[in-house]
């Protein structure tokens, strides 16, 4: 008998050989039943699959392995951001951007339209599927989305004019991180529209309203005007912080196993 | 130079897988301080622009520090076999050269694979699925040598055989469950395949986890010369803590998706009975602190472990149990892992366990395997004031780096729940690629120690030496 082996008559009563076979079958069981409770759950797979243009969208995720970077419901590399819930605060066009010319750390990976358009399609049918993160709250007003912003990033006192100006005159039409369909006409997102024009092309617009789309001119004097552009510019520069409470419900707790939505 | 006769076959084996993991080991080192290096966005842009990938180095960096930890446990397992368990036969020695082969072109394959930028795109499978076949093939192979020898008597073998063979057929069944995404139905539903994925990536570690707890009980036992604990009730409750944990407590990684409940509880209930580690690992500490002192095979005035380095390693690795698995128990908790999920906490964590429990073993290991080798003159090359100092070098590093990660991860976790940016993404991109490269910096130093003696085995003087678990 080898050093590896122990006499009978040394033998310690748990460790018998057929009480350890008994353990082992005992932990196998167990193995066993948890396994076949994941794999007999339904609530997953009740899920719709992906359409085939998202299914090409995921096709592309893995083949630039995206996962090293971004994670989807936490899961992936750190380098980047989360994208399960990105769909809600990508446009298309921030999203042709990215895809093309890489931000950041991330590489200018040269996506064609096409990919471009199968991964946006991915990105928002995963979107559709849950929640990746926990959050304080949840679809807020975009005036107290602002205001909660606010307390941990003050606006100036031109910015807080600027506020009073959009909460009286400008909210009517226009919200914050999405367009708003009024009448036949559709008023942008104003966070969008603030990061996408120049600022003389923001003055003009602010000035002489778009009479082709439906938005009036001539609403604000000079000073009102350079208001509401500072609050634009605070409205830009905090986008990230807006976008996240902008599409949530109400206030919650620390969740125990589900987020909410 | 007169060639060491003392080598068998068996030996020779042994010291091939040692040197793969030290290649293996190399591999994952630099492909971590690449990966990390992309963390400062002016160095991103640079390596982006030639080339050089954080989405290629990453995987290569994870794949080999797992053929790192899987190749020493191979060296120890067939070490067991060729000295404890009667050598190994003739038909053995083919099937050992036929696996290593097989893992050899599976990594060879995979690094090229990476390098250019073909991948399967998922975690810690990120090798496209011919590199899988060829090592599952190899691993299998590997199996059969493992049973052929250890299946005698197998149930009255010590527990780190039992450890040995459930991380080694475990390990088969998580790996094969981990290219469930190549099923269509599967792939097309993301939700559902992150539960399968997660299942078997949890569990996949679980089963490494049990070859680096057997190979520390078996050289514990080599090195003490007491058969007793590997035989021990407590030695086998705790196994079967850890066997109950690995086996089901897989879901705390998937607390969030939508699946049934009664999955989610069993996973926290099973989570928690790591607490029972925690304190026996608490127990063991006090014991070893109030143990008499030993005398030290060079110098009889020190404490046992003062120049002893493996026990310097093993001892390291206590005190990384304690905290790694407090810290596990902490973040298995459903609303602090809501808070942490996805944040750098997780990767601290992991990189804790992988560094601070399984590797510090493996040195202690690497470390006792070369003492057996060489003659009492070249132990203190080994068993040196300045290898010590490097592995202390590398424990204070490797603290450093998890304890920045952890508060890094928390409080974006924190701010991210209330909805802010990250306040310390700015600091993350200089500490994190900082401490990561002073804890490469001490990993190497160390090596650079150790591995030569690995690769000079049979060049060394002959001196007529009984290794230590002859004795």
């Amino acid at each position: 008998m080898g050093p590896l082996q122990v006499p009978d008559n040394e033998m310690i009563d748990f460790a018998r050989p057929h009480t350890r076979i008994g353990l082992m079958v005992v932990l196998v069981c167990a193995f066993v039943f948890q396994t076949v409770l994941v794999y007999s759950d339904d609530t997953a797979m009740q899920m719709a699959p992906l359409s085939p243009t998202a299914l090409e969208g995921r096709a592309l995720w893995h083949e630039h392995n995206c996962q090293a970077c971004h994670q989807i419901y936490g899961f992936g590399g750190f380098l980047g951001p989360d994208l399960t819930n990105a769909a809600g605060r990508l446009t298309p066009e921030m999203m042709h951007e990215v895809l093309t010319d890489g931000v950041g750390q991330m590489p200018a990976f040269g996506f064609t339209s096409d990919e471009i358009v199968v991964m946006h399609a991915y990105l928002v049918e995963l979107d559709r599927t849950g929640t990746s993160q926990p959050r304080k709250f949840a679809n807020m007003a975009p005036l107290a989305a602002v205001d909660a912003v606010a307390e941990h990033a003050p606006m100036s006192v031109e910015q807080l004019a600027g506020r009073e100006i959009y909460a009286a005159t400008c909210q009517s039409c226009h919200l914050l991180g999405r367009d708003n369909l009024v009448g036949a006409n559709l008023a942008s997102d104003l966070i969008t529209s603030a990061a996408t024009l120049n600022d003389a092309e923001l003055a003009n617009v602010l000035q002489f309203g778009r009479p082709e789309d439906g938005m009036p001119g001539g609403l604000l004097d000079p000073t009102q005007l350079g208001e509401v552009a500072a609050f634009l510019a605070w409205l830009v520069e905090n986008q990230t912080s807006l976008a996240l409470r902008l599409t949530s419900s109400e206030e919650s707790g620390i969740p125990w196993f589900t987020y909410p939505r | 130079m007169v060639h060491v006769p003392s080598l068998s076959a068996g030996d020779r084996v042994v010291l091939t897988q040692l040197r793969l993991a030290v290649g293996a080991l190399a591999l994952a080192l630099v492909g971590g301080l690449i990966a990390v290096l992309h963390y400062i966005p002016p160095v991103a842009t640079v390596l982006n622009l030639g080339g050089v990938h954080f989405a290629a180095f990453r995987p290569i960096h994870t794949i080999f520090a797992h053929a790192w930890i899987f190749g020493v446990n191979l060296a120890v397992i067939y070490h067991a076999i060729d000295h404890d368990s009667g050598g190994l036969s003739e038909r053995a020695l083919k099937r050992a050269r036929l696996h290593t082969w097989l893992f050899i072109v599976a990594g060879f394959l995979a690094f090229a694979t990476l390098i250019v930028g073909v991948t399967s795109g998922r975690e810690y499978l990120g090798f496209i699925p011919l590199v899988s076949l060829l090592f599952l093939v190899g691993w299998i192979v590997f199996l059969i040598n493992f049973f052929a020898h250890m299946r005698h008597g197998f149930w009255k073998r010590p527990v780190y055989v039992l450890m040995w063979a459930v991380g080694a057929c475990y390990f088969t069944y998580t790996f094969i469950e981990g290219h469930a995404y190549l099923l269509p139905g599967l792939d097309a539903r993301p939700v559902a395949d992150l539960q399968v994925q997660w299942k078997s990536c949890g569990t996949l570690v679980g089963s490494m986890n049990f070859l680096v707890y057997g190979t520390l009980l078996y050289i514990g036992e080599r090195m003490s010369g007491d058969s007793g604990y590997a035989q021990s009730r407590t030695a086998w409750w705790l196994f079967t803590v850890g066997c109950l944990n690995s086996f089901t407590n897989f879901a705390h990684h998937t607390y969030h998706l939508p699946q049934l409940e009664i999955i989610k509880w069993i996973a926290f209930v099973v989570s928690m009975l790591e607490i029972i580690i925690v304190l026996r690992v608490l127990w063991d500490i006090n014991t070893m602190r109030r143990a008499p002192k030993r005398e030290l095979l060079l110098d009889e005035t020190r404490h046992w472990y003062e120049y002893d380095v493996v026990g310097t390693f093993l001892v390291s690795a206590k005190w990384w149990t304690l905290v790694l698995v407090f810290h596990a128990v902490l973040i298995s908790i459903p609303p602090l892992n809501a808070l942490i999920h996805g944040t750098h906490v997780v990767l601290g964590h992991g990189m804790g366990s992988e560094i601070g429990i399984d590797t510090m073993i493996l040195l202690g290991a690497f470390a006792w395997l070369l003492t057996g080798w060489y003659p009492a003159q070249s132990l203190p090359r080994v068993n040196n004031r300045r290898t010590r100092w490097y592995a202390i070098g590398l424990n204070i590093s490797a603290a450093i780096l998890v304890s920045w990660l952890t508060l890094a991860g928390t409080v974006h976790g924190i701010a991210r729940y209330n909805g802010l940016p990250h306040p310390l993404a700015s600091w993350n991109a200089v500490m994190f690629p900082l401490v990561g490269t002073v804890f490469a910096v001490f990993f190497v130093g160390l090596m650079c120690r150790l591995a030569p003696l690995v690769f000079g085995v049979e060049a060394r003087v002959a001196v007529d030496q009984t290794p230590p678990w002859e004795r």
